[in-house]
C-alpha cells in the first residue's frame, strides 16, 4: 500500500487549517464555557486543547529536527509502516464514534492544569509551526526517515508520525467540539 | 516494530527494572491450572506449550529466540490454564506483567492499535495451525512447516517437532531424508 505523498501532505495541511479555525471560533467564547466539563470524567474544552499541547510540546521539535536532519530526499509515495499507519488511522472518529477510547497516561493529561485562553493562542501557534514543517517536509523522504515517538525506544517513518500526530488533533477537535454540541468536519 | 523495541519501550516507560529469568531445560515457565500473569520474550533457548490429557500429550506451539509466548488462553480471559510452558533446552525469558503491559497500550495512543494488529496476526496464525492438523498426508504437514517457519529446524529437537507435526519421530525422520 502506498500514499502520494503530495496527497498525503496536502491532507495533512487542510485538515490542521481547519482545525486552527475552530480553535479561533473558541477563542471568541467566554472562559467559563471553555472550562466547562461536561460529565466528571470528561474533558473542558481547554483541558481537550491542553492534552494536544502537550503532544505539539513533544513532536513539533520532534519534526523540525528529523526534517532538517534528514539524509534522503522526497519521493513521490509513501509506504506506510504497518503499526504506525494502523495507529494514525484509528485516531480518527467514524461518524458520531470515537473509535478506541483509551486512558491518558499521566504526563499527557490536562486535568488539573492551568488553562486560560493562552492555551489557545498556544495551540494556534504550535499548528502553523506544523504547517511550516509539512511545507518543508515535501522535501525528504516520508518513509525512509524515522521519527521517535513520545515512547521511548519507538518510532515511526516520519509520513506516518505526521498523520498520527496530525489525526489525533483531529480526535480532540471533535472531542472538544461535542463540549459545545457542534461537530467539526474534517 | 521488533519485539525487543518493544519490550525495550515497555520496560521504559514503566520505569521497571528489566524482568528477566532462567528457566532449566523440561523445567515449567507456567502450568495448568495457573493464571498467566505475563507476556513473555524468549531471549535465549526453545520452549513449547503443552496440553496434557490423561492418554496423550499434545505440543501446541513452539517457541524459540525472539518469539513472544505466553500461556493466551489463561492471559486473556483471566482464568486458569489448560496449558504448560514448558523449557526444551536451558530458557532466557524476559517478563511483561500483564496490568503494566496492557496500562502501557491504552495509555499511549502511538500505540492504540498494537494489542489489535497482535490480535489479528495471531487469530490468522490460528487458522494456519487449524489447516495444519486436518492435512491428513503428513508430507504436506511437514511441507507446510517447512514453508512457513524453517528456522524451526535449526532451534527445535526433531522429537519435538514431530510431535507438533503430530507424527512419529521415525517418519519425520523418513520425510526429511526423502
Amino acid at each position: 500500500m502506498k500514499i502520494k505523498t503530495e496527497d498525503l501532505l496536502n491532507d495533512l495541511k487542510e485538515k490542521t487549517l481547519k482545525m486552527i479555525q475552530q480553535v479561533e471560533s473558541f477563542k471568541k467564547m467566554p472562559e467559563s464555557e471553555l472550562n466547562y466539563q461536561p460529565a466528571e470524567n470528561k474533558w473542558s474544552i481547554l483541558e481537550c486543547i491542553e492534552h494536544l499541547n502537550l503532544y505539539s510540546d513533544f513532536y513539533i521539535g520532534e519534526f523540525r529536527t528529523r526534517i532538517s536532519f534528514a539524509k534522503h530526499t522526497a519521493s513521490e509515495f509513501h509506504k506506510p509502516g504497518l503499526i504506525g499507519n494502523h495507529s494514525a488511522k484509528s485516531m480518527l472518529p467514524i461518524g458520531d464514534k470515537t473509535p478506541m477510547k483509551m486512558k491518558t497516561f499521566k504526563n499527557m493529561n490536562p486535568v488539573n492544569s492551568n488553562l486560560s485562553a493562552t492555551t489557545l493562542d498556544k495551540f494556534i501557534q504550535q499548528q502553523n509551526d506544523f504547517l511550516e514543517l509539512i511545507d518543508q517536509a515535501r522535501n525528504v523522504h516520508l518513509t525512509k526517515t524515522k521519527c521517535s515517538l513520545t515512547i521511548k525506544g519507538m518510532k515511526f517513518r516520519l509520513g506516518d508520525a505526521l498523520r498520527f500526530y496530525a489525526f489525533h488533533n483531529i480526535r480532540h477537535i471533535v472531542q472538544a467540539t461535542k463540549v459545545i454540541g457542534k461537530s467539526f468536519e474534517f | 516494530m521488533s519485539p525487543q523495541e518493544f519490550v525495550k519501550s515497555y520496560f521504559e516507560w514503566s520505569g521497571k527494572q528489566i524482568d528477566e529469568v532462567v528457566i532449566e531445560r523440561n523445567e515449567y515457565l507456567s502450568k495448568a491450572g495457573q493464571i498467566e500473569k505475563y507476556l513473555y520474550l524468549i531471549t535465549h533457548g526453545a520452549l513449547r506449550a503443552v496440553y496434557i490429557s490423561k492418554e496423550e500429550e499434545f505440543t501446541m506451539r513452539l517457541g524459540y529466540k525472539d518469539s513472544m509466548i505466553s500461556s493466551l488462553d489463561s492471559f486473556i480471559s483471566g482464568k486458569p490454564s489448560k496449558i504448560h510452558l514448558q523449557a526444551i533446552r536451558k530458557t532466557k525469558v524476559i517478563r511483561l506483567e500483564k496490568d503494566i503491559y496492557l496500562n502501557f497500550v491504552a495509555s499511549n495512543p502511538e500505540l492504540n492499535s498494537f494489542y489489535t494488529k497482535m490480535m489479528g496476526e495471531l487469530v490468522t496464525s490460528m487458522i494456519d495451525r487449524e489447516i495444519d492438523l486436518l492435512t491428513s498426508s503428513p508430507f504436506e504437514r511437514y511441507q507446510r512447516i517447512l514453508k512457513r517457519s524453517p528456522q524451526v529446524f535449526q532451534e527445535i529437537p526433531l522429537k519435538y517437532i514431530a510431535s507438533y507435526l503430530r507424527m512419529t519421530p521415525e517418519t519425520l525422520s523418513r520425510l526429511r531424508k526423502s
